[in-house]
């Protein structure tokens, strides 16, 4: 028995097999374990061409003069809004003092009317009317 | 050093707090202001419809009238000094409110400033004579007195301060109105850019828009000549007078007021035009 083992450890591949055994091993598929950083970058990898494809096909079927069109829109430019247009004439505030101009003018003639009452200096019976007419026209 | 830092954050809290108090409520004190003298302006006609009610009154005697009148008469002379005395508040807080003025425009202002001084004489004058006054023939001539100071000094320095205001203002809106145009022009340039608009389509449109604006500017520079010339004649005599309408090349005769009216005007065709283009860039980009 002893014998027998010792034959048997001595045997060996011949010198043709153990090269093309080494050169099979050598050239089969090697299993790696990814690491973290691999597996966000292959994440990125496939969100990246799925954009990239999802952009392509938006230009395909003419998103582009849409695109363009979209940010022209005068509602994205503010400068030409017309609702901040017609907001900006009319609340100057020019406007306002305006009519605060047209108060003391109002006001003028109010008082003249009430010291002429006043006074007894000038009367007209229709006082209060013109008192009245000039109260509504008060613009303030 | 903690302490000056916290002396130096509490007042650094406190003036925060205080502009932006100012800044939220000084349009609303505006309007309060302004509602303010309406509302004396109302007690005012109150007043005379009150005298008149007297006046009516068969059921009363001539003297029982007479005292009742005196009274009412009183009462509405007291109304009309107080409103009077709110309007000069007013107009102060105006001319105060005023900020950025040129150096023309600051002696403009202090001179304007200086009416309130001698309008407090006038005022404590009526108010002494009206105190005084006990029969119904003193306060009716104290009604004459107080609409012929009115007439002849009062107004025509209101007239001048409100003209010196509006002119000033305008000129706040002309900025507003130049910059406007400024961003329009540039927002134009770039959809020229993107070959959305050319500029054969919105070119007649800016020339309106620019010559609008030019205009405005123009009228309103007329305005403040009149303004200074009209403050000037009333501190001068009148060779004095003449001679500041060759400095400030004093040919037009219209009123300051006018003249702002009619500046807001090309202003507005200013911004009809600016509305005009919005409408065909959008045209043109919906095309």
């Amino acid at each position: 028995m002893e014998q027998l083992l010792s034959r048997l450890k001595a045997i060996e591949p011949n010198k043709e097999y153990r090269e093309r055994s080494r050169v099979l091993i050598l050239n089969s598929q090697q299993i790696s374990y990814p690491t973290f950083f691999n597996r966000i970058l292959d994440t990125i990898q496939y969100g990246a061409a799925y954009s990239l494809a999802i952009i392509f096909i938006f230009l395909l079927v003419g998103g582009l003069s849409m695109f363009s069109r979209g940010i022209y829109s005068p509602a994205v430019i503010s400068n030409l809004d017309p609702q901040t247009l017609k907001e900006e004439s009319e609340n100057f505030d020019i406007q306002i003092q305006l009519s605060q101009a047209e108060y003391y003018e109002n006001s003028a003639k109010t008082i003249e009317i009430a010291l002429n009452a006043t006074s007894d200096e000038i009367k007209t019976n229709n006082d209060k009317e013109r008192l009245d007419e000039l109260l509504k026209e008060l613009t303030l | 050093m903690n302490m000056i830092c916290n002396v130096n954050f509490k007042k650094l809290f406190l003036v925060f707090t205080a502009s932006l108090f100012l800044g939220l409520f000084s349009p609303f004190s505006r309007i309060y202001a302004q509602e303010n003298l309406k509302s004396v302006l109302r007690e005012v006609a109150g007043k005379i419809e009150g005298i008149g009610e007297i006046e009516n009154n068969r059921l009363l005697t001539d003297e029982q009238r007479g005292q009742r009148e005196a009274t009412a008469r009183k009462e509405a002379l007291g109304k009309i000094f107080d409103l009077t005395l709110l309007e000069d508040k007013d107009l102060k807080n105006k001319l105060n409110n005023l900020e950025n003025l040129s150096e023309d425009q600051e002696t403009a202002r202090e001179i304007l400033l200086s009416i309130f001084t001698e309008n407090e004489n006038a005022y404590q004058e009526m108010q002494k004579r009206l105190a005084a006054a006990k029969t119904l023939e003193e306060v009716k001539r104290l009604a004459v007195d107080f609409k012929n100071w009115r007439n002849i000094v009062y107004s025509p320095k209101v007239e001048k301060i409100i003209s010196f205001v509006l002119v000033f203002q305008q000129q706040k809106t002309l900025a507003i109105a130049q910059e406007r145009l400024a961003k329009i022009k540039a927002d134009l340039e770039e959809l020229e850019n993107s070959g959305l608009v050319t500029k054969e389509d919105t070119d007649n449109l800016i020339q309106i828009a620019e010559s609008s604006l030019q205009k405005a500017e123009e009228i309103n520079k007329q305005a403040e000549k009149n303004n200074i010339q009209i403050i000037n004649q009333s501190l001068y005599p009148q060779n004095m007078a003449r001679s500041l309408l060759e400095i400030f090349g004093f040919k037009n005769s219209e009123p300051p007021k006018a003249l702002v009216a009619k500046s807001l005007g090309k202003i507005k065709i200013a911004y009809a035009a600016f509305l005009d283009i919005s409408n065909l860039v959008k045209d043109k980009i919906q095309k």
